[in-house]
Formats: structure tokens, sequence, C-alpha cells
């Protein structure tokens, strides 16, 4: 860049005028500002994730050793190296049938301190139970109704399918859900309910009996009537839930 | 082969189950690969046609529902952006990170192959990755715990009420800390994409683990 001056002759002369035009060619000072950040919602808040407020359990070895101690040696569900379906999953999976009925406690009761451990009593409360293989199934348990055939239909269901039957505490009354449990237990052991395994959610206060579809309606009819259920049960049936009703 | 929208056949209801369903599978077979709790209160279980470690262990599993209960609904609504599983240390320090990272496409190709079998197919490749990923990870320091952090596509605090569902199970916005990692590698595990809903796992493992 070139930088022409006029100036009038004087007594200064020009080595002045080019200090003067050094000073006039200086950048001016600036004020650097600061970044500019807005108060609310911070760029933090923005990317901050969620978390549970309550932290995970801590398992000590002494819980381990409880843990193994309530989990009963005769069930192969736990000490089983086999693959077996998930619990909590649900899905289209297929119980395997057991030779013998096995007993255990509540999940909930599964964790207990060593006090609680010596006061509880022996008596081990039945949560489930196993339907025995090796019985002879007549033919009649497999007859389906128009209706139930239709409702196969429109879900798509295969006959092997499992399918699930709901007795709630509103079922039973005005017996307690306990003796209808113990009913549905000796039915399922004298291989009264084909394919049946039995489960009793004790938290929610329901049973449920897992079957495969082909039974279902003929397990439906022998638990309103057998066990004289007030009114309907309902069946489930993995992803598409309740799909029928006795 | 029909194309449908999020609001035909509750399509997010469906990704959600399926989603669900996986993380909790997903969550188990990390904390077993990971030693963070005791082998011994996990069985071996078949899901997805594999193997898979699941804890037994009541209060664990029940946090691990409850945790997935309330994340449902926010992937539900195509609303949660990344599902990460951090592993801590004893000064609840990050050391390892798991990242789900989720998209759901506006549109749904459906047709029952698609669906069903090649959805599976997909999620079982990622339970296989996950079962396999020690190998590429270093040990965790000893006394190790977890948490699961849900990023949120819109603001967190936005999204506090819609999570908490469980009525003695609240929701808070993570600390800094518990996000943050420096000196951290990227392990990228597996990435899945359906017509469901598309997937990434990677792990973010910090360079030291043992301060």
């Amino acid at each position: 860049m070139d930088v022409v001056l006029h100036y009038k002759n004087n007594k200064d002369g020009p080595s002045d005028m080019v200090i003067f035009s050094e000073r006039a060619l200086e950048d001016f000072t600036r004020r650097i500002l600061s970044a500019f950040e807005p108060w609310f919602p911070t760029h933090k808040d923005l990317c901050l994730p969620i978390r549970p407020q309550k932290a995970p359990p801590v398992v000590l070895p002494e819980d381990l050793t409880r843990l193994h101690s309530h989990q009963p040696s005769s069930e192969p569900l736990l000490s089983s190296t086999e693959p077996q379906p998930t619990s909590s999953l649900g899905g289209n999976k297929r119980e395997k049938p057991q030779v013998t009925l096995s007993e255990c406690t509540d999940a909930s009761n599964s964790v207990k301190t060593s006090e609680e451990i010596e006061n509880a009593p022996k008596k081990f409360r039945r949560s489930w139970s196993v339907f025995a293989p090796g019985v002879t199934l007549s033919g009649s348990t497999q007859t389906l109704s128009k209706q139930f055939q239709k409702v196969i239909e429109r879900h798509s269901l295969q006959l092997h399918q499992r399918a699930k039957w709901i007795i709630s505490e509103v079922n039973c009354e005005p017996r307690a859900i306990e003796s209808v449990w113990a009913k549905v237990t000796r039915a399922v052991c004298h291989s009264k309910l084909p394919t049946c395994n039995a489960n009793f959610q004790r938290n929610i206060a329901q049973i449920w009996l897992f079957c495969d579809v082909i039974y279902s309606e003929y397990i439906g009819n022998f638990l309103i009537t057998e066990f004289h259920l007030n009114g309907q049960i309902s069946l489930a049936v993995h992803k598409h839930g309740n799909i029928f009703r006795c | 082969m029909t194309t449908l929208t999020r609001q035909d056949l509750n399509f997010g209801q469906v990704v959600a189950d399926i989603l669900c369903e996986f993380l909790e599978v997903a969550i188990h077979l990390i904390l077993y690969v990971r030693e963070v709790y005791p082998s011994g209160i996990f069985q071996k279980k078949k899901k997805y046609n594999v193997p898979v470690q699941m804890s037994c262990h009541p209060e664990l599993n029940q946090y691990i529902q409850d945790t997935l209960h309330c994340v449902k609904p926010l992937i539900e609504k195509n609303e949660a952006e990344k599902v990460v599983i951090v592993i801590m240390d004893k000064e609840r320090h990050p050391v390892e990170r798991f990242v789900f990272e989720i998209s759901q496409p506006p549109l749904l190709s459906i047709s029952s192959e698609t669906l069903l079998s090649h959805v599976e197919q997909l999620l079982r490749a990622v339970i296989l990755k996950i079962s396999v990923c020690d190998a590429v990870l270093d040990n965790n320091p000893p006394g190790c715990t977890f948490t699961v952090l849900v990023h949120t596509r819109e603001a967190a605090t936005r999204n506090m009420e819609k999570i908490q569902v469980i009525k003695d199970f609240p929701w808070m916005v993570a600390d800094e800390q518990e996000v943050h990692m420096q000196g951290s590698r990227l392990i990228p595990l597996k990435t899945m994409t359906s017509d469901l809903v598309k997937m990434q796992l990677y792990v973010e493992e910090r360079a030291q683990k043992t301060s």
C-alpha cells in the first residue's frame, strides 16, 4: 500500500511528517469482547443426559452365598449350564418339562439379612410348578371351538405357541387366591392340565398358567369349572396381549 | 411391501418393545462380561437363539427392569437418542461407556420377514459382539459400579416428566463427571440397520483405568 503525504513546507521539515504519518497509520486500540453465553438454558444443560437417582444394588459376597443357599438344589434353571429361555422377557418359548416339582421362595425374599434367614420359617412357599411329561392326552383336550379357531387365525398363532391364562384375586373371591393356587398346583401335578406350567406372582396376586395354544381353551374351561372361578379370565399371548376371554 | 408412518400399527410401541427387550439382555450381559458383579449371580439362558448370561439377583433385576420401564416411553416417542451403560470406578469416575445410539426411520417398510427374523438376526449379532468385547477392552479396576444414562433429543429437563413413570424410581440430570471421560479411546462394536430401527454400539474406554 502506498501512502502519499501532502504537507506545507515549514521549518520542521519532512522528518516530523514521517513520524506524524506513522502515528496516523497505527491500528486503533480494540477491546476484545468476551464470548456471549446465554444464562438459561446453558449448553451443558442441553447436553447432559438423565439417569436414575437410585444407585444400583451392591452385591456383597455374603449376598452371593445367601442367594445360592436360597436356591433349591432341585431347581434346574439356576444350576444347569444348558441354555434356558430368559425368564422376564416373555416370547415364544417352550418350558422344558421337569420330572420333579420344585419349590422356591418368593423372588423378593431371595436376599435377606442373616437374622431374617435364621428367624424365617423353614417352610417354603411354592411359587411355580411344572408339568410332568409322559402323560397320554385324550383327544377331547385338543378340540377347539369355532370362535377360538377364528382367534388363532386372526393372530396367526401356531398351535404349539405358548399362551398364558391369568387368574387374578377377583376371580377367586370369596376364597383366598392361595387356596386356588394350591388346587392349580395339584391339578398340574396330576397332569390334568396338559403342557401346563404355572407361576404364582405373589407381588401382583396373580396366577399365571402357561400352556400350548392348542390346549389353552380346554385349560381355560377346566379352570373355570373345576375351580369355580368368578368373572372371566383372560388368555394372553406374547406381543399380542390379551386375545381371548373365557 | 407396505409403507407405513409412525402412527400406523403403533410403530413406536413395536420398536420400544423390541429395543427394551434387547437392552435388558444387553445390560445383563455387559455387567457379566465386564465383571461389574460377581459371576455367581449370573446364570446361562438363551435369547435370540444364543446363550446369554442373565442375573438371578432379584434386586438387580428389578433395578434394570425399572430403568427400562422408564426409558420405554422415550423410545416409543423417538425421543431417546442414546442409551449409555456407564461403568464407574469407586470414585464414580467413568471407566467405560457402552453407547447404544438409536435412530428410527420416519417411515416403515413392513413385511413379516423384515420385522421378525431380520431384526432378530441383527440383534443376535450385537449380543454376540458384546459377549466377546472383553477381548478388546482392558480390565476394569475392582469395585466398579454402573449407571444408565439416557441422552434425549431435546433438553433433558423437558423429558423429566415423561420418564418419571414409576413413582419410587425418580430420575435426575446426570453430573458432568459421570458423563465426560478424559483421554478416552473409541471402540466401535457393531452397527445394525433394519427397517424398524438403526442402532450403533460403541465403547468409550478411559485410557488410564487405574488412577
